[in-house]
């Protein structure tokens, strides 16, 4: 009966002590902007290979639209980048059409604290057929892509050319970091 | 189900949010069923007097007479500063955030305009008081009184920034109407801002036959604008009268600073299969982006202790810009149900519905505003109609007849005005 009693406390305690081992671990991280020159997480380290639900845009371009694929990469943040990459090689099966220009080039992916940096070249916006909702697809494909398959992605922040922009292709809002918006697979903003 | 904790807050946060709602949803029931006093009276070491209610809210004027503060108003009206002797603080109209020392605090209700006067949710008392005064206040409700301590006993706290999380959620600006708008005779259109996309580097879409978006919409902008002078007697202002650029913002400045009723936004449709046509009308979501989150972050580096005076005021700029077209979705979203309408009614086509979306444009309109994708120019046969004057006249026409919709509705008192 007084065994069980210590059992319980010393539980509590142990359980205490990893939580606040926790907290320290993982809370308390300043947000700043990305510097390359800090230590990777612990999920960043080592090559891996991930099933990916890449969001493409079905034929009415209204919705987006779901296509599996399998992407590796040497590190976290080379996995996200081919990831990236991979929506820009455009969709392999029927019914699915692409959202980016294949043009693209993805110049840098910085991943840090839920936040994803994804650095495209200056052709997302220049070859961009352009169209409201044409653009609103190629951010979401982006956007959703990242948040929707990797838990510890929040949100996205789109780059061009290394720099903050204010729209994509002259229509939608990127100027900030943006989160998923699920309902865009049926077509509607949310 | 998983999912939405994802992107929603952080679970740790939702239980204390559900507190705050449910006692945000406590308070204006107390106010009302109470009995309410007409004054309050404060004392404190050198200093007695009372002050006067506005309805359950405090009267600004008696607050400055009071305690000799001043103020000054900006020239848009949507902001005062107050400045007393222990410090100042800014209010937005209409808004419960005041902003002091670089942090926001967040009142139980808006600050707002009743009979002419200002009036401010009882909690500035406790919250904003003592920054201006330099002196602590505790307010007792039940026997209406604020005491106050010694100067120089204030240190201001700025609130939780969950709070300001909770306050973009819910705050509409269309949620209660100021009592001398209940009294306006309605009233027609008078002045319509019609922006053509793109211009200058900005080429927008292009066709397979070289038509370009910004040459597209510039002309059939000019047909609609000719129409509504001639068909309404309605002052209309282009953003851009020739092809050269104009930057997303001062578009809606432009409409902004010409007080118009209405703000529409033309462009052409693209995209990458060149099957698809037809017409397609937006009107911005409520919020206008999901840079919440990372205006968030920046107030709570703020709420620690990050301060600069530029940098405050470019946010401040940012959070009105961002907020401002929220009050006036249900008549942008009326305004672009009869764009829509009427295009699909009178113009050869398909019907691809009206949508919320992000777009930037949009963003910072106090004024009812939509955009209009007048057809697809990456459909070669589109593109060939879109080239031709007849179909650009068809297209205005039904624009015209969308606004005169409008304008009716306005008239008839089927269409609220904003609360601008
Ligand atoms: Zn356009």
């Amino acid at each position: 009966m007084r065994k069980g009693v210590i059992t319980a406390v010393i539980l509590v305690v142990a359980a205490l002590a990893l939580l606040a081992l926790g907290r320290q671990w993982f809370g308390g991280k300043a947000p700043g902007p990305p510097s390359p020159e800090r230590p990777a997480d612990h999920a960043a380290a080592g090559p891996q290979t991930r099933q990916v639900d890449l969001y493409f845009a079905d034929v009415s371009g209204q919705r987006l639209s779901l296509e599996r694929r399998e992407v590796s990469g040497e590190s976290r943040e080379d996995l996200l980048l081919h990831v990236v990459e991979e929506l820009i090689k455009g969709p392999l099966e029927p019914g699915r059409v692409r959202t980016l220009p294949e043009t693209v080039q993805v110049r840098a992916l910085f991943h840090r604290d839920g936040t994803v940096w994804v650095d495209l070249g200056s052709a997302v916006r220049d070859e961009h057929p352009g169209g409201s909702w044409t653009e609103v697809l190629a951010v979401y494909s982006v956007v959703n892509t990242l948040v929707e398959n990797f838990g510890d992605i929040q949100q996205v922040q789109i780059l061009i050319d290394g720099s903050r922009s204010e729209t994509l292709a002259g229509h939608v809002d990127i100027s900030g970091p943006l989160r998923s918006r699920i309902q865009l697979l049926a077509g509607d903003w949310e | 189900m998983k999912r939405r904790s994802r992107y929603g807050i952080p679970r740790a946060r939702t239980a204390a949010w559900a507190l705050l709602a449910s006692v945000l949803l406590a308070l204006p029931a107390a106010g009302i069923s109470a009995d309410l006093p007409q004054m309050i009276r404060f004392s404190g070491p050198g200093i007695a007097g009372s002050l006067r209610l506005a309805g359950d809210m405090v009267d600004l004027a008696s607050l400055m007479e009071a305690f000799g503060l001043r103020s000054s108003m900006d020239l848009m009206g949507d902001r005062m500063d107050i400045v007393g002797e222990g410090g100042s603080c800014r209010l937005l109209m209409d808004s419960p955030l005041i902003l002091s020392r670089g942090l926001f605090t967040v009142l139980s209700g808006p600050v707002r305009s009743m009979g002419g006067n200002l009036a401010l949710p009882l909690d500035f008392l406790t919250k904003g008081l003592p920054t201006l005064t330099g002196r602590d206040a505790r307010f007792d409700p039940g026997a209406s009184s604020l005491a106050l301590g010694e100067k120089g006993s204030a240190s201001f706290k700025g609130s939780d920034p969950d709070d300001l999380v909770r306050y973009a959620s819910f705050i509409r600006r269309d949620q209660y109407v100021p009592e001398e708008k209940l009294r306006e005779e309605p009233k027609g259109l008078s002045v319509v801002v019609l922006d053509p996309g793109h211009g200058g580097r900005s080429i927008g879409a292009q066709g397979s036959t070289g038509t370009l978006e910004k040459d597209l919409v510039l002309s059939v902008s000019e047909k609609l604008k000719r129409e509504l002078e001639e068909g309404l007697g309605v002052k209309v202002v282009l953003t851009r009268t020739a092809d050269y650029y104009v930057g997303l913002k001062e578009r809606t400045a432009i409409a902004n600073n010409n007080r118009a009723d209405l703000f529409i936004s033309i462009h052409a449709n693209a995209t990458f299969r060149r099957e698809i046509e037809g017409f397609e009308t937006y009107y911005l979501n409520f919020r206008s982006s999901d840079k919440e989150a990372g205006r968030y972050a920046e107030m709570e580096n703020r709420a620690l202790g990050v301060k600069g005076g530029a940098d405050e005021e470019a946010l401040l700029e940012a959070i009105l810009w961002d907020m401002a077209q929220t009050s006036f979705l249900a008549q942008s979203s009326e305004l672009a149900s009869m764009v829509q309408d009427r295009l699909v009614k009178n113009v050869r086509g398909s019907d691809r519905g009206v949508r919320q979306a992000p777009l930037a444009v949009l963003m910072g309109a106090r004024m009812p505003a939509a955009l209009v994708e007048i057809g697809f120019i990456s459909n070669p046969e589109q593109e060939v109609r879109l080239n031709r004057e007849s179909y650009q006249a068809q297209i205005a026409r039904s624009l015209y007849e969308a606004i005169e919709d409008y304008h009716r509705g306005l008239l008839r008192g089927e269409i609220k005005r904003g609360t601008d």
